[in-house]
């Protein structure tokens, strides 16, 4: 202790001959408000800008709002504008931490996906910023009076006004991601908003400089949490919060499982006579009584094969997951010159993680328009057997009109023949918590066949392997067709793809 | 130079207080203290060169050293411990020299530090601020302060060769 005191005697000593300019650091710097405002320019900078690389677009505003919390904390008892500012980030620092671990939940893509919704919460969230920005602008100027009474140069205002304009183009690009003016006006508004944005950073930085010699008086407030306890606290919740809501929440709810009811006299006629035609019995298991009903009658069925030795990896079973999936396709001849194909899966081991599944098919686009689809889940729940019918949505169908000029020459046989693009049926599920031999279907009928022929079109069942952040919806995905620029593109899935080989002769 | 005087003071009021009150945090004695400042600025701005440093490079100084030197006469009156002071007799040629090395060794550690260990640092040892109220200024507890002191006292310590500098 008395070596300390004399170390720190020497120090107050010796930096006697060496004020602050010898080693670059102005008086100017040294003032009671310099650590807490630079926190909320530097805030009001990380929450304002977007940078969509590198998860950066929801770790800035995350780190921006806990920079403002902490700046807004040292003012908080300067002025009540100040207060205002503390409490306003407080509540939106709560609701970064939830937003940032909901965004890895299906919930919050819902809500996303639904535009009421998301433009309620997008306006309550600029609406709370610009409060923000008003208060900040009032509280600096009653705290940093000069000493002939004057207020600080108001750069504050059009930084406002600039961080409007920034929020306006945003609007817009959301709303209408290409602007109906083409590609250059969407460039225009991007050049614009960087513009407005960096000369927003700019009026900040002035408005940081206007206060030079300027509030000595103001009152900084002790705090009993160190910044670093501050820090440790939001990351820490924010990390436990994402945890159970990538694994638990990134999982939509699976379907609402019934006890399979015993067929129908009518439905186990139609079921004996798919198992003399050859369909295996535990492919017949799946179908469910309005499906067995409408094959009643059947005249023929038969499984496609795979003839083409250059169609690759079109292997009816495959790893995933670290289960084991094994798909097939089944072609049933109805009466009166139709036939109904039936895509089966079944899960022979589950896998490890049940997020989201997606079975898409493409159905033969040279025959007719693919119609009356169905679809159904079993499964084993401890003792019992339950299922629960697929939703089934279309994608494709495109009329010429709604096609660009390069796809309508792409799909001219297709448009030509079915007068819009084929439907491709998929559903989007989960699989059922704690269900064994999960196994499945989706079905549609088509008026007519192609004997002998190649079966165009593929089959794809899709598995997430692993968690993913942010949520992406894999229906919707499936709905888009899921292009190149898609984010579950890149998403950590595997693919069993089994490919429908030749149309069966008609005695099957 | 009367209105010189009266400009500077409106500009820099607000700054005097602000490194006085540091050192005195009593308002009768930062009071008394500043009437001193005040009165020496008057005498020094006819022999203030532009050349040494900027007005507020100037006038800081001046309130620091008044600041200490007040406090130094409260502690006498009071019956405390002197703190250590410069001998009154010039130092001969050898201890300039070993002075002005001295001072530059540590100039170059200062410069070594990031800014805002360097900042706390003046702060302290500078500006002789309360750990309480450098606490307050930079958002943070007194624990945490003083563990920030702490650490930049070893790392002067190993720049300039341990505690025999």
């Amino acid at each position: 202790m008395v070596r300390e005191q004399t170390w720190e005697q020497e120090m107050e000593r010796r930096l006697a001959g060496l004020p602050p300019e010898s080693v670059g650091e102005g008086p100017e710097g040294f003032t009671p408000w310099e650590t807490a405002v630079s926190r909320i320019l530097w805030g009001l900078v990380l929450t304002t800008f977007r940078l969509e690389v590198l998860y950066l677009q929801y770790l800035l505003p995350l780190v921006g709002t806990v920079e403002l919390y902490l700046g807004f904390r040292s003012l908080r008892r300067e002025n009540r504008w100040f207060f205002g500012c503390w409490v306003l980030t407080g509540i939106s620092l709560i609701l970064r931490i939830v937003g940032t671990a909901g965004q890895g939940t299906w919930l919050w893509s819902r809500l996303s996906g639904c535009p009421a919704a998301f433009w309620t919460v997008a306006a309550l969230s600029l609406a709370l910023e610009l409060l923000r920005l008003l208060l900040l602008r009032q509280g600096l100027r009653r705290a940093f009076p000069g000493g002939d009474g004057s207020r600080p140069r108001d750069w504050l205002a059009p930084g406002i006004a600039a961080w409007l304009g920034v929020a306006a183009l945003a609007a817009w690009g959301t709303a209408e991601p290409v602007p109906a003016g083409g590609s250059w006006v969407a460039y225009g508004r991007l050049f614009l908003a960087l513009g407005l944005f960096i000369a927003f950073f700019l009026l900040l930085r002035r408005q940081l400089l206007a206060l030079s010699l300027r509030g000595y008086q103001v009152t900084v407030s002790p705090v009993r949490l160190s910044s670093g306890g501050v820090w440790c606290l939001s990351l820490g919740l924010t990390l436990a919060l994402l945890l159970p809501a990538l694994l638990w929440g990134a999982r939509p709810p699976s379907p609402h499982g019934e006890k399979a009811a015993p067929l129908s006299a009518a439905a186990a006629e139609s079921r004996e006579n798919l198992l003399a035609l050859g369909l295996p019995a535990e492919l017949a298991d799946l179908l469910s009584e309005e499906d067995l009903i409408r094959c009643a009658g059947a005249e023929g069925a038969a499984q496609t094969n795979n003839p083409q030795p250059n169609h690759q990896a079109l292997s009816p079973r495959a790893e995933i997951g670290g289960g084991l999936l094994e798909g097939s396709t089944w072609v049933v001849a109805l009466p009166g010159g139709t036939v109904r194909f039936f895509h089966f899966f079944r899960w022979l081991e589950m896998p490890r993680l049940r997020l989201q599944e997606g079975f898409q098919v493409e159905p033969d686009n040279a025959v007719s328009l693919a119609e009356d689809f169905s679809g159904q889940l079993r499964w084993r729940q401890g003792e019992e057997w339950l299922t629960a019918p697929l939703e089934i949505r279309l994608a494709g169908g495109q009329e010429a009109e709604a096609l660009s000029e390069f796809d309508r020459w792409w799909y001219e046989s297709e448009l030509a023949h079915l007068g819009r693009l084929q439907w491709e049926p998929y559903a989007a599920f989960s699989l059922p918590a704690g269900g064994e031999e999960v196994g499945g279907y989706l079905a549609y009928t088509l008026q007519g066949s192609r004997t002998g022929s190649t079966v165009n079109g593929g089959v794809h069942y899709y598995h997430q392997s692993r968690p993913l952040y942010p949520y992406a919806d894999m229906g919707r995905w499936l709905a888009g067709r899921g292009g190149m620029g898609d984010l579950f593109a890149s998403a950590p899935y595997d693919r069993l793809m089994f490919q429908n080989g030749v149309w069966p002769q008609a005695d099957g | 130079m009367a209105g010189d005087l009266e400009r500077l003071l409106d500009k820099y009021s607000g700054m005097m207080a602000y490194v006085v009150r540091g050192i005195l945090p009593q308002d009768q004695e930062a009071e008394e203290c500043l009437a001193e400042v005040r009165k020496k600025l008057a005498e020094g701005l006819p022999r203030y060169d532009p050349e040494k440093g900027s007005h507020a490079t100037w006038i800081t100084a001046v309130c620091r050293h008044a600041a200490i030197d007040h406090r130094r006469r409260l502690d006498r009156r009071q019956g405390e411990a002197l703190t250590e002071e410069l001998a009154d007799s010039a130092p001969g040629p050898e201890e300039q020299l070993l002075q002005r090395e001295r001072a530059e060794r540590l100039r170059d550690a200062l410069l070594a530090l990031p800014d805002g260990e360097r900042r706390l640092f003046y702060r302290k040892y500078y500006y002789l601020q309360s750990t309480a109220q450098l606490a307050a200024e930079l958002g943070t507890t007194e624990r945490a302060v003083e563990g920030k002191l702490y650490r930049i006292r070893k790392k002067l310590q190993r720049e300039l060769g341990g505690d025999r500098w």
